[in-house]
C-alpha cells in the first residue's frame, strides 16, 4: 500500500501540482488521467521512487515494497534481446528465471525473443515491457500509458496482466490519456486536469 | 552594536591592519628583499579564511546529503564561491612573493601545485553547477563532488608535498613554531586573520541571505496556496 | 535454497553485481565500434605524442609523464560510457527501480577495471616499443604493478565521476564537463603513478624510497576514492 499527502512538485517556475493526497490500496486500481503535460508521469515516478516531490510525503507500507515500473520513457536494452532483457532483471532481482518462456508465450513474443529488442516494433517493445512489469512479482504496478502502440491481442495481454495482479491482491495505478480505459478498470479515479 | 556599527568597525580595523602591515612591521633580514616579509600578513590569514570557509562549504555539503534540504545547498554553493576568493587571494599573493624572492612566480613545487589543483576542483564545482538545470539533482551533484574532492584532498595537500623526497621551496613552520614571528608581526598577524576571517565571514552570510531569498521566491508556489 | 535471509542477499547481491557486469560487456560488445574506439583512441593518442617527437632522446621520467597522459586521454574517452549511455538510452531507471545501488557500482567499476587493463595492455608495450628508449635496467615486476594500481585508481575515479555527471542536463557538453571535473580528482594519482613508472623504467636513476613513497601514494588513494565512491554513490544515483 502506498499513501502520500500534500505533494507537490513544480518545473522552474510552473507548478505541476500541489496538495495532492491520496492511497493506493491492494485490489483497488488507481486510474490518473489529465492531459498531456499535466504531471500524470510524474506523479506515477514519485510513487516509483524514481522522482523526488518538492513537497509533501510518500509512505511506502511494508517498507520494502516492490514496485514496479511500465512508461514509454523507460526504456529496456536494444542491444540484448527479449530473453536476455528479463534474465537480467532476474539477476538483479534474485527472481527465478524459470518462468521467462512462458511470460514471453503469453506476451507473444516467442518468435522474436531471441532478436535483439532493437529490431522489435514499438507494439512488440510495449508488450516487453509490460511482461517486464510483472516479471519480478512485484507488490505494485504502475503502468503508464500501458495500451500505447498496442493492437487487440496486445490489449488483451494489458488485461489478464492487470486480472492476474489484482487478483493476487497486488496495488495497481494506470495513467492514461484514453478515456475508455479509465471506464474499464477504475475504482477509483484521480483527475489531474 | 549594531550592524551598520559592526560593518564600520571591520572597516576601520581592516584599514589599521593594512596602515600597520606597510607601516609599522619592521623589514625582516634573510629574505631577498627584507620587506617582502610583511606579504604574510595577508597571504596566510587569506589562506586560513578559505580553509576554514571550506569547511564550512563542505559541512553544509554534507547536510546536504543527508535532509535533502536546498538551503544547506545555497550555504554550500555560497561557500565555495567565498571560499574559490580567498584561495585566489592566496594563489596570487603566493605568486608575488615566489616572483620577489625566487624571480619565478610560479614553479610548480609541490605546494603551488596543489593550490593550483584546488583552484581546479572549485572551477570544476562550478561547472558541475552550471551543467544542471534541475535544483535537486545540481544540488545532488555538487554537493557529491565537494565531498569527494574534500576526502582525496589532504593526500593533495598534505601527504605528497610533505613526503620524503618531494623537496618544497615553500617556507616551513613559520606561523606556529617559537620565535617564529616578531611581537610585531604577530600582533598584526592575528590582526590581520582576525579581520579577513571577519570579512569572509560576513560575505558568506550576506551572499547565504540573497540566495535564500531567491529560493523562497521560487518554493513560495507549492505549499497549498496557489 | 537457503534459509538464511542475509545469505540469500549476499548471493542476489553478487548475482546483481555481476549480471550487471555482464550486461555492460554484452551491450558493448553488441554495439557497434564502442570498445574499439576508446583502444583506437589510444593507439591515436600514443602516435601523435611518438610521432611528434620522433628520434628525440627525453629522459625516463618525461616519458614516464606521457605515458600517463596518454593513458589519461584514454580513459577520459571512454570510461564515462557506462553511465552516461544508460542515461541517454533512457535505461538506467531499471537499474534504480530494481537493484541495490552499490550492486550497479560495482558491476560498473569492474566493466570499467578491465576497459583500462585492455587500454594498458595493448598501449603500454606499444609505447616502449616506439618510443626512443630512456629504459636503464628495468624494473618490469614494479612497472606492472604501477600500471595495474595506477590504472585501478583511473578506472575508479572516472566511474565515480561518470555516475555524477551523468545526469547533467548539457548533454552535448557533458564529454567536456567529465574532463573538467575528473582531472583535478586524478591529479595525485598521475603525479604518484608518473613518479612511481619512472622508478620502474629507471631504478639506478631515481632517489632512494622514491617508488615505495609513490606506491603508497598510489594505494591509499585507489582505496580513498573507492570507498568515497561506494560512500556517495546512493545519493548520486537516485533521487529518492
Amino acid at each position: 500500500m502506498i499513501e502520500w499527502s500534500g505533494l507537490g512538485k513544480r518545473f522552474g517556475r510552473r507548478v505541476l501540482f500541489a496538495g495532492l493526497d491520496g492511497m493506493l490500496q491492494p485490489g483497488k486500481p488507481l486510474v490518473v488521467c489529465g492531459r498531456n503535460g499535466s504531471g500524470k508521469t510524474t506523479l506515477l515516478r514519485i510513487l516509483a521512487g524514481l522522482s523526488r516531490p518538492d513537497a509533501g510525503t510518500v509512505v511506502r507500507t511494508p517498507a520494502g515494497l516492490r514496485i514496479s515500473y511500465a512508461s514509454p520513457d523507460v526504456d529496456l536494452y536494444a542491444e540484448l534481446t527479449g530473453r536476455e532483457n528479463l534474465d537480467f532483471l532476474g539477476s538483479i532481482t534474485g527472481t527465478s528465471t524459470a518462468g521467462i518462456t512462458d511470460l514471453l508465450a503469453r506476451a507473444g513474443l516467442t518468435k522474436a525473443s531471441d532478436r535483439p529488442v532493437g529490431q522489435y516494433s514499438s507494439g512488440m517493445r510495449q508488450r516487453l515491457k509490460l511482461a517486464a512489469s510483472v516479471f519480478c512479482r512485484p507488490d505494485v504496478l504502475l503502468l503508464d500509458e500501458p495500451t500505447l502502440a498496442l493492437d487487440e491481442d496486445g490489449i488483451s495481454f494489458v488485461e489478464t496482466i492487470l486480472a492476474d495482479h489484482i487478483a493476487t491482491g497486488g496495488c495497481v495505478a494506470i495513467a492514461t490519456n484514453d478515456r475508455t480505459e479509465v471506464e474499464r478498470w477504475a475504482d477509483a479515479r484521480l483527475d489531474l486536469g | 552594536m549594531s550592524k551598520t556599527g559592526l560593518k564600520i568597525a571591520l572597516f576601520v580595523w581592516m584599514e589599521a591592519v593594512i596602515f600597520g602591515a606597510f607601516t609599522f612591521l619592521p623589514p625582516v633580514p634573510g629574505f631577498r628583499v627584507p620587506a617582502l616579509a610583511k606579504i604574510m600578513v595577508f597571504h596566510v590569514p587569506n589562506a586560513m579564511s578559505a580553509t576554514v570557509i571550506s569547511l564550512a562549504a563542505a559541512f553544509y555539503a554534507i547536510r546536504f546529503l543527508f535532509r535533502r534540504n536546498l538551503l544547506d545547498d545555497v550555504k554550500s554553493a555560497a561557500g565555495a564561491s567565498i571560499a574559490l576568493l580567498f584561495w585566489i587571494l592566496t594563489t596570487v599573493t603566493g605568486m608575488v612573493f615566489a616572483q620577489v624572492q625566487w624571480g619565478q612566480a610560479w614553479n610548480w613545487d609541490p605546494k603551488q601545485s596543489a593550490i593550483f589543483m584546488l583552484l581546479l576542483i572549485y572551477l570544476a564545482y562550478f561547472a558541475i553547477r552550471a551543467a544542471f538545470s534541475d535544483a535537486q539533482k545540481r544540488a545532488t551533484a555538487a554537493a557529491a563532488w565537494m565531498v569527494f574532492a574534500a576526502l582525496t584532498i589532504p593526500l593533495l595537500t598534505y601527504v605528497l608535498p610533505n613526503a620524503p623526497g618531494m623537496m618544497s621551496l615553500h617556507p616551513k613552520q613559520v606561523v606556529f613554531s617559537v620565535g617564529g614571528m616578531g611581537p610585531q608581526y604577530r600582533m598584526i598577524f592575528w590582526g590581520a586573520t582576525a579581520g579577513f576571517m571577519g570579512i569572509a565571514v560576513w560575505m558568506f552570510r550576506l551572499h547565504v541571505r540573497i540566495d535564500e531569498m531567491k529560493l523562497s521566491g521560487e518554493l513560495a508556489g507549492l505549499s497549498g496556496g496557489l | 535454497m537457503a534459509d538464511d535471509p542475509q545469505s540469500i542477499d549476499a548471493r542476489t547481491w553478487f548475482r546483481a553485481a555481476a549480471a550487471v557486469l555482464v550486461k555492460e560487456a554484452r551491450v558493448e560488445g553488441r554495439s557497434r565500434l564502442a570498445l574499439g574506439a576508446t583502444v583506437l583512441f589510444s593507439v591515436c593518442a600514443l602516435t601523435a605524442v611518438a610521432y611528434t617527437i620522433g628520434e628525440t632522446h627525453l629522459d625516463a621520467s618525461v616519458q614516464a609523464a606521457l605515458l600517463w597522459v596518454v593513458l589519461l586521454f584514454a580513459a577520459m574517452s571512454g570510461l564515462a560510457r557506462p553511465f552516461v549511455r544508460e542515461e541517454e538510452m533512457q535505461t538506467a531507471d531499471y537499474l534504480r527501480l530494481y537493484a541495490r545501488p552499490s550492486a550497479v557500482l560495482t558491476g560498473k567499476l569492474l566493466f570499467n577495471a578491465g576497459v583500462m587493463l585492455v587500454i594498458e595492455v595493448v598501449t603500454a608495450p606499444l609505447f616502449f616499443i616506439v618510443m626512443p628508449s630512456g629504459m636503464v635496467r628495468p624494473d618490469v615486476g614494479l612497472l606492472t604493478a604501477v600500471l595495474a594500481l595506477g590504472g585501478l585508481g583511473l578506472a575508479s575515479t572516472s566511474t565515480f565521476v561518470a555516475a555524477m555527471i551523468a545526469q547533467a542536463s548539457a548533454a552535448g557538453s557533458r564529454g567536456a564537463l567529465f574532463f573538467v571535473v575528473a582531472f583535478p580528482a586524478l591529479a595525485p594519482l598521475l603525479m604518484a603513478s608518473t613518479h612511481a613508472t619512472f622508478a620502474a623504467m629507471a631504478p639506478v636513476l631515481s632517489p632512494p624510497g622514491y617508488a615505495a613513497n609513490s606506491m603508497v601514494v598510489i594505494a591509499s588513494y585507489d582505496a580513498i576514492v573507492i570507498a568515497a565512491g561506494y560512500l556517495l554513490f546512493g545519493s548520486v544515483w537516485s533521487e529518492t
